[in-house]
């Protein structure tokens, strides 16, 4: 985490906040965390917790109609990602950085063909000729497992795990180096789930790609991130090394995700359910925000914000608690 | 698709045939008879009655009926009563002059309406959006008449640029077509940034963004080809309404179009004519709807798969249809 040299993208103090209907909707509020070339971060929370609108906001392509502030900073190799000019920024993504979309039924365009989809980012930054373009997008649809007779259809042709498949071809048809998987896949079946893991997970092998994995699947964070961030209304509440947290996960809603006994051997797949919803994020309470919920909230959890304490190697938690077992612990200031 | 579109034009004689019968049995039973009025009120009884059989009106409706279907499976329209000319001959004259009116028309709302939807959409809620939709709606609400006027009063009385009336050339029709266009313009417009606007946020954009490819490519390749979808529609029955004839704007410019015939034959109850004029309408409606929906499955490819495996069920036929289509690009 020191060496900044050593990072391919740290991520700073991150804000974002949408408007609706009047409102501000603070989705991202101060998240931190930095990841080395060649490794995986998995960014775990329940739905609305602001993990999508984090990854968005790496890509800057948040939606400019509701968006209303994106502060902090995003250093991608030595670039400034929120300052950089539209132009440059352009020709890194699909190229350097790119995403795979959470929901594949929207994220294809349904008037172009399959290849083409794919094809037009070689062309973009592979400078390659049309022919050239199209011979890739049919190699990289046979990586995902289509074949090429299927390759000139449209997307309506096809089930929803073959269009999370062309998505994961999209997103990896340049070879980025640092690879957002936004739960890559939650639309397919458990057989096709572990062949786009081990697709990859080679990827990252052969070519060092940084993988942001956000999920909700535990097993897959278990056998593949090196690294965990569990994010809660818009922060960070827990992070370390994948040990770390599966062996001490020291945030009471880690805690209550992970279920009573988390275990790196055991095979926990889903989030367990924790009691209570999460804040309105239009409303954010004062204090800690998981204190409504959590079951071992002091009296100074509700009355200002919580900051990060380190615990570990690379463990930090933001929490007053700092892990304690017990609930009387002291309140660390 | 030739099997789709041989269904559509045969599905179109059933469609006339019925429309034909509506508006015989309509003009039958309008008030007004056209022999008084052809005759005057000074007329005597005998006249009447002479004319009246000259005519064939003194026989049953179901034979009249009868009669003017049979005719009409011969394309024969039959003759105006009070011009004596035929309807059919006449309609054929006059369909140059409403196509090259509407042809223009459609061609100036959909070169200029639609890149003014897309800017605005582009530059949604900045000033250029606003003062443009302020000035479409504008055109929206003026009279087409009005604005005809006004363009007369600048461009033929105070300048000179432009003839103010008459059909014998193509620069008569510069300013019919603007002011038959505005409004349709106008509304194409509003149109293509609503849908545009639609497009730009959903999710296959932020895709197509994501891929890093210029706002240019994202809006031309992407954005404008799903958005313009919903405005095929909308241009072509504004096309159809446009080849009906604009009466206001034939009258105005003293165009022979087929507007001003059919205004004409209804008031002076000149039946072929205005049953004549219906069913010519109502040809073109069904055959623009049916270019309509043509370009539409070209655009739309889900459309297209519906189209072809209407008319063959064979999966395996509609996948190569479709490959081959693409290949020709
Ligand atoms: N375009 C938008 N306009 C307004 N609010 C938004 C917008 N997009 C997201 N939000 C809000 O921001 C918050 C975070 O959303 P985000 O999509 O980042 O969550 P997420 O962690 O990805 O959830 P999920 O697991 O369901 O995908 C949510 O409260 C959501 O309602
Ligand atoms: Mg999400």
């Amino acid at each position: 985490m020191s060496n900044a040299e050593k990072n391919l993208i740290s991520v700073e103090d991150l804000v974002v906040e949408y408007h609706s209907g009047g409102e501000t909707i603070h989705a991202v509020n101060g998240v931190s965390f930095s990841l080395e070339k060649g490794k995986t971060i998995g960014l775990v929370g329940e739905t609305g917790a602001g993990k999508t609108s984090i990854a968005k906001a790496i890509l800057r392509i948040l939606p400019d109609h509701a968006t209303q502030a994106v502060r902090g900073k995003i250093n991608f190799k030595g670039q400034e990602l929120l300052s950089i000019p539209e132009k440059e920024m352009c020709a890194l993504r699909g190229k350097s950085i790119s995403m795979i979309f959470q929901d594949p039924m929207t994220a294809l365009n349904p008037v172009k063909p399959v290849v083409e989809q794919i094809a037009e980012g070689l062309r973009r930054h592979q400078n390659m000729s049309k022919a050239q373009s199209i011979q890739g997008a049919i190699k990289m649809l046979e990586t995902v497992g289509i074949s090429e007779d299927r390759a000139y259809e449209y997307p309506h042709q096809f089930s929803g795990g073959m269009k999370q498949r062309v998505v994961i071809a999209i997103a990896l048809a340049c070879n980025p180096e640092l690879l957002i998987a936004d739960e890559p896949t939650t639309a397919l079946d458990v057989t096709i789930q572990a062949q786009v893991m081990d697709l990859m997970k080679n990827l990252q092998k052969e070519l060092g790609t940084a993988l942001i994995l956000i999920t909700h699947d535990l097993g897959v964070v278990a056998e593949v991130c090196d690294y965990v961030a569990v994010v809660y209304a818009g922060q960070v509440v827990e992070y370390g090394s994948r040990e770390e947290v599966f062996d001490h996960p020291s945030h009471p809603y880690t805690v209550g995700l992970f279920g009573a006994l988390p275990d790196l051997s055991k095979n926990v797949h889903r989030l367990s359910p924790v009691e209570g919803l999460p804040p309105d994020p239009s409303n954010l309470p004062e204090g800690c925000s998981f204190a409504p919920r959590c079951p071992r909230a002091l009296e100074g959890c509700r009355k200002a914000p919580v900051g990060m304490s380190k615990i570990g190697d690379t463990h930090i938690v933001r929490c007053l608690l700092d892990g304690k077992e017990d609930s009387h612990g002291t309140v660390r200031d | 698709m030739a099997r789709y579109i041989g269904k559509r034009l045969l599905q179109m004689i059933p469609i006339l045939i019925v429309v034909a019968i509506l508006i015989f049995s309509l003009m039958s039973f309008v008030p007004g008879d056209p022999v008084q009025i052809m005759l005057g009120d000074n007329a005597t009884p005998e006249q009447i009655m002479e004319t009246r059989a000259s005519l064939g009106l003194d026989k049953p409706f179901i034979s009249r009926l009868g009669s003017y279907l049979a005719d009409l499976a011969r394309l024969d329209f039959g003759k105006s009563y009070t011009q004596g000319t035929a309807v059919g001959a006449e309609l054929m004259a006059r369909f140059p002059k409403t196509l090259t009116l509407a042809f223009f028309s459609i061609i100036f709302t959909i070169v200029i309406g639609i890149p003014i939807g897309i800017q605005c959409a582009i530059n949604a809620n900045k000033l250029s959006d606003k003062v443009w939709m302020f000035l479409t709606m504008l055109g929206n609400s003026m009279p087409g008449f009005w604005l005809a006027l006004l363009l007369v009063i600048l461009f033929s009385v105070k300048l000179g640029w432009l003839p103010s009336s008459g059909d014998s050339g193509l620069n008569y029709f510069i300013l019919p077509v603007i002011a038959n266009s505005i409004g349709s313009l106008a509304d194409i417009a509003r149109q293509t940034r609503s849908s545009m606007l639609e497009v730009i946020r959903s999710d296959y954009v932020v895709t197509a963004r994501s891929k890093g490819l210029s706002e240019r490519d994202v809006i031309w390749k992407h954005a404008l080809p799903n958005a313009l979808i919903p405005i095929i529609t909308v241009c072509g029955s504004r096309f159809g309404f446009m080849l009906g004839g604009t009466v206001i704007i034939e009258s105005v410019f003293s165009i022979a179009g087929i507007g001003t015939y059919m205004v004409n034959g209804i008031n002076s109850r000149d039946y072929p004519i205005v049953q004549g004029s219906i069913i010519y309408i109502a040809f073109i409606f069904a055959f623009i709807m049916l270019l309509t929906d043509l370009i539409y499955a070209y655009v739309d490819p889900r459309i297209k798969a519906q189209y072809i495996s209407a008319g063959s069920k064979s999966k395996k036929r509609e996948r190569g249809g479709i490959r081959k289509s693409y290949g020709k690009e």
